[in-house]
């Protein structure tokens, strides 16, 4: 399972930077529309300043070429880890560094930039914006009802899932129907397809850029961009859609762990696909119209390191991006302040919840009777079962007899810990190390547990004490 | 036709907004009875507010080069009242920038050939 995790990780990783080091750095310079997010001005196009180009231009594309390969060698011995936990952590955190890393060569080369702009005696008019009259809110290119029809399909399956797991439809036989992991799994995609549907919309009606005098064409360059992102995300849509539907359909009559992964493989590089698309489409587009652009915006200082638009005097929240696919928010803005917080702090979230899953399987699961209680105790964890509500207690030496499905808690490679399903008894408490399969099974009136921990000897102790203590009061 | 807006300047935005759509209309570049963007489509495009967009329409409305309702939205007027003199206002504005010019020793015939260009000589 866990390489199948990592190989994910792998289809992520490598062709993003790839793709990164296409859309940015790879190409002559000459023909690009931005030099490391700074316009490409015909100031930059003769004598010292094409020479100073070249030279940054070719220093950090050849940096970012370094860095990009150095990535992919990486990621493949990472290929080789085994462990959840350990591939979890690695991955987090390569991802991370090598996506930050891939942006390095971008900060310095804009910062390069800038610096050239200003020896040239470049100085852009502040604070003016264009506009173009005949298009303003009239270019669109997203046709509303393609878009919603994947979301709307999607809200079936849901429905379908959702009275499969309220057992009204008896057609699926797994043992976690009832769970509502269907309900939730189908939730969950659906709610992203939803996403991206509206980001399809505010994608569509961004500011019209103008490069030219002509309205047509301006009207033409931006139903262009607007059309590349409409695909983009229409496919999105269905390949989240074709995914729903396979996952349903696999979870409801023939369950494989190896056919999830297959699939989300799949997912996954359909996705990526799309993204190669929609680069190679939008270089198309710049180079069709390089020759139309006889306007130059000069907006390259409100963009600090070329990635974060900060304008305090643009009441708009979105804006097109400067590097990468997509659209961004003006840092100015007080929502676009909020969801940078929001974007920090997932960060250090996904940081977090690697340490976390570190100190889950590095904290031995223990089971022990103290006074007249059985104690679970992990980290901040405590399960405390009184002796003498127990009603039924079993001993049990093979833990994959157990068909277990989390409704809360935590559930890794190494261990199960929180409210399951276990064989179609719903509000179990399980406490379970997976390597170790013996278990106790104990009732109370109020639940049933699940319990082992760590050590098979430290179990038995367990076992033969409640079995005394269960005697004695029979 | 291409809007110019400029945050820093000391005229108001919902003035410039103005004085380039009757500079749009005087040039030939809007033509009379074109649609013009909704209030909300302009101020999104703009990133402005909208109530700046709608002071300019007001604005251009009262002085008769625009007309607005509910169904069409704000368009060019078809027939724009021809009062043939210059306002007061202009008037001053006029003698202010030619005075400057003098001062600055633009020539006459300088002057001239700008307001020719602007006009349009063949009007």
């Amino acid at each position: 399972m866990s390489f199948y995790f990592g190989l994910i990780m792998f289809v992520c990783l490598v062709p993003s930077l790839w793709m990164i080091y296409v859309r940015v750095y790879a190409g002559k310079w000459r023909a690009r529309k931005l030099i490391f997010g700074v316009k490409n001005r015909p100031e930059f196009q003769e004598g010292e300043a094409a020479a100073e180009v070249d030279e940054i231009v070719k220093n950090r594309s050849t940096q970012a070429l370094v860095i990009a390969v150095t990535g992919t060698v990486i990621s493949c011995m990472f290929l080789l880890l085994r462990g959840m936990t350990v591939q979890t952590a690695v991955w987090t955190g390569f991802v991370l560094v090598a996506l930050f890393a891939m942006n390095v060569p971008y900060f310095l080369g804009n910062k390069e930039m800038k610096a050239l702009k200003r020896k040239l005696g470049v100085r852009g008019e502040e604070g003016v914006t264009l506009v173009d009259l005949s298009n303003a809110g009239a270019v669109r290119a997203l046709k509303p009802l393609q878009i919603w029809l994947p979301n709307v399909i999607g809200a079936v399956v849901v429905i379908f899932t959702l009275l499969v797991d309220l057992k009204v439809l008896p057609l699926a036989k797994h043992w976690a129907v009832g769970s509502f992991l269907l309900t939730a799994m189908a939730v969950t995609f659906w709610a992203m397809g939803i996403l991206m549907m509206a980001l399809a919309f505010v994608m569509d009606r961004l500011k019209n850029e103008v490069i030219s005098k002509d309205s047509t064409i301006n009207a033409n360059y931006n139903r262009a961009k607007k059309k590349n992102f409409a695909d983009l995300f229409l496919l999105f849509c269905w390949v989240n859609l074709g995914f729903l539907v396979c996952w349903v359909v696999s979870f409801s009559f023939f369950y494989s762990d190896f056919l999830l992964m297959i699939a989300l493989m799949a997912y996954m590089v359909l996705l990526l696909a799309g993204i190669a698309l929609f680069v190679l489409r939008g270089k198309k587009i710049e180079a069709r119209y390089e020759k139309e652009m006889t306007i130059l915006e000069d907006d390259d200082d409100l963009w600090i390191a070329g990635m974060f638009y900060y304008n305090p005097k643009d009441k708009r929240l979105n804006v097109e991006k400067r590097m990468g696919v997509g659209g961004t928010v003006n840092v100015a803005h007080p929502v676009g302040k909020l969801l940078m917080v929001f974007a920090g702090l997932s960060i250090v979230a996904a940081v977090a919840c690697v340490v976390w899953m570190g100190m889950m399987e590095a904290t031995p699961m223990r089971v022990c009777v103290e006074g007249e209680k059985v104690i679970c105790h992990q980290l901040w964890d405590e399960y405390s079962i009184p002796i003498s509500e127990i009603t039924e207690a079993e001993f049990g030496d093979n833990l994959k007899e157990l068909h277990l499905a989390r409704v809360s808690g935590v559930g890794m490679d190494t261990m199960l810990k929180g409210n399951f399903i276990v064989n179609d008894e719903g509000g179990c408490k399980v406490f379970l190390w997976r390597a170790n399969q013996s278990y106790l099974m104990i009732k109370t009136a109020e639940r049933t547990y699940y319990v082992n921990g760590n050590s098979e000897e430290e179990l038995s102790r367990v076992w033969e004490s409640l079995r005394q203590s269960l005697g004695d009061a029979k | 036709m291409i809007i110019r807006i400029n945050e820093l300047s000391d005229v108001p935005i919902y003035m410039q907004i103005r004085n380039q759509i009757v500079m749009g209309i005087s040039g030939g570049e809007l033509a009379a009875g074109e649609q013009l963007p909704t209030v909300r489509a302009l101020a999104l495009e703009m990133g402005i507010n909208t109530m700046t967009v709608s002071k300019a329409y007001q604005l251009l409305k009262t002085e008769g080069y625009i007309m607005t309702d509910r169904k069409n939205g704000a368009r060019v007027r078809m027939e724009i009242q021809k009062q043939a003199s210059i306002p007061e206002a202009n008037r001053l504005e006029l003698k202010r920038i030619v005075s400057e010019a003098r001062i600055s020793g633009v020539k006459k015939k300088e002057i001239l050939a700008l307001v020719d260009e602007y006009y349009g000589s063949d009007r």
